[in-house]
């Protein structure tokens, strides 16, 4: 076989192997994902639907899957290439957005992290009024 | 002269063959002067045996080591390197012609040893002019070399500084120092499963701790492949910045050390010029004894007593 027919098929499996590597779904999609599943979560905290011991259970079942979710986040490279500002402010916010790595640093379930992260005290709340924004 | 050799027909012969060789000893005395003073100067060769090497984006992308080896693979077939080839195969044959003539010259004598010394003073200025050549054809090779790993470089920093200064670099970083944050406690956040009442761990991490180790043996075997390998110096891995750094210190030593031989080469041209002055004037002047020499007759006090009766 002829050098350039050798150098012409090596160049076309390289450039198919990295199409193939770099075949491109959604960047975000595990971010997307773990903001609803982060959203499941608080609602699950202000929710009347449930009571104490179905919040405190259903809430297990989400930290779990909020482990992998935000594992899956932290290492999907897509994410960074992506360039969006979702991204970034998930990266900047870390304490908000990764709750239960965060939470196990500071030695708080993930609820009391957000909570405290975001200042929100017993007394704030109990000074807070519900009605109409 | 002319009155001298009238008496002699041979001599006559023989001073005008002088007088031709004495003709192009001028010459050559000229042409050898006028390549003293070209040897320190900087000519670029002639478009036929030119090299226009660029930098282009192509070429940055490639590793340092693979840039250094297409430059030279570039280079090696343009017509400057080929004539260098040229110069190089003619300057060794003049050599070694120059050599047996010095070999033959000791048992030559009287017109046969004159005319090779001419010839060897031609033979030695031939071998100067393609030095010269050569010498700056490399020159010129060396300094589009330096202005070619110059320019890789400065585009290099400034993919570097733009990707640095990139938003997506940016999140990448912040992505990287948020991973680090997670893996601290990522034995803790395990065990604070169970008590949460979860004691199984989940697919994903099951399948993830299982591919990881594979994850790490492909990255190995990734780092080590050939294609992959960062450049080395003296087998110490070094960053392609360095690389070209190290290759443009290269060029400047070599650069020196051809303008040493520039220093080599004009004095060079100067004993060919001198020996040249010295077969002219042997030949102008001749190296027989003395013509001049006043007789008994030319001495006023000898042929004094012609004049008187004592």
């Amino acid at each position: 076989m002829k050098n350039s027919n050798k150098i012409l098929i090596a160049l076309g499996l390289m450039l198919s192997v990295t199409a193939h590597v770099q075949a491109k779904a959604n960047p975000l999609f595990t971010l997307e994902n773990l903001e609803r599943e982060r959203a499941v979560y608080l609602n699950n905290l202000t929710t009347t639907s449930l009571n104490a011991h179905q919040r405190e259970q259903q809430g297990n079942h989400i930290i779990k899957r909020l482990i992998d979710m935000e594992r899956m986040v932290l290492r999907d490279d897509r994410i960074a290439m992506s360039n969006s500002i979702m991204a970034k402010n998930a990266f900047e916010h870390y304490e908000l957005t990764f709750l239960v790595h965060a939470g196990s640093e500071s030695k708080k379930s993930p609820m009391a992290h957000w909570l405290h992260s975001l200042n929100i005290t017993d007394e704030s709340i109990y000074k807070s009024q519900s009605g109409a924004r | 002269m002319i009155t001298y050799c009238k008496k002699n027909n041979v001599k006559k012969a023989s001073i005008h063959k002088s007088t031709v060789l004495a003709t192009g000893l001028t010459t050559l005395l000229i042409l050898v002067t006028s390549s003293i003073a070209l040897a320190n100067t900087n000519i670029v060769g002639n478009a036929s045996s030119d090299w226009k090497p660029v930098a282009s984006d192509k070429l940055i992308k490639l590793p340092a080591n693979i840039i250094e080896k297409r430059i030279q693979k570039d280079f090696q077939a343009s017509a400057m390197a080929m004539r260098m080839v040229a110069l190089d195969a003619d300057m060794q044959e003049k050599v070694s012609v120059i050599k047996s003539i010095l070999q033959t010259m000791p048992d030559l004598e009287g017109e046969a040893a004159q005319n090779q010394r001419f010839e060897l003073v031609q033979y030695k200025s031939e071998y100067l002019d393609l030095l010269q050549e050569s010498h700056t054809l490399h020159q010129s090779a060396l300094e589009k070399k330096q202005n070619l790993y110059s320019n890789v470089l400065d585009k290099m920093r400034l993919q570097t500084g733009k990707i640095s200064s990139n938003e997506s670099y940016q999140i990448q970083q912040a992505q990287i120092a948020a991973r680090k944050r997670m893996e601290k406690v990522i034995v803790e956040v395990d065990q604070s499963l169970m008590h949460l009442g979860v004691d199984k761990s989940s697919p994903y991490t099951d399948e993830y701790s299982k591919n990881l180790n594979q994850i790490e043996k492909l990255k190995m075997a990734i780092n080590r492949h050939k294609t992959n390998e960062s450049p080395k110096v003296n087998g110490i891995d070094i960053s392609s910045e360095e690389y070209l750094r190290q290759l443009l210190m290269g060029v400047s030593t070599e650069q020196s050390l051809l303008d040493q031989e520039a220093l080599m080469l004009s004095y060079m041209a100067k004993l060919v010029a001198l020996d040249a002055q010295a077969l002219e004037y042997e030949m102008a002047y001749g190296d027989e004894e003395n013509t001049a020499v006043l007789t008994e007759a030319s001495k006023p006090s000898n042929v004094t007593t012609l004049f008187y009766q004592e």
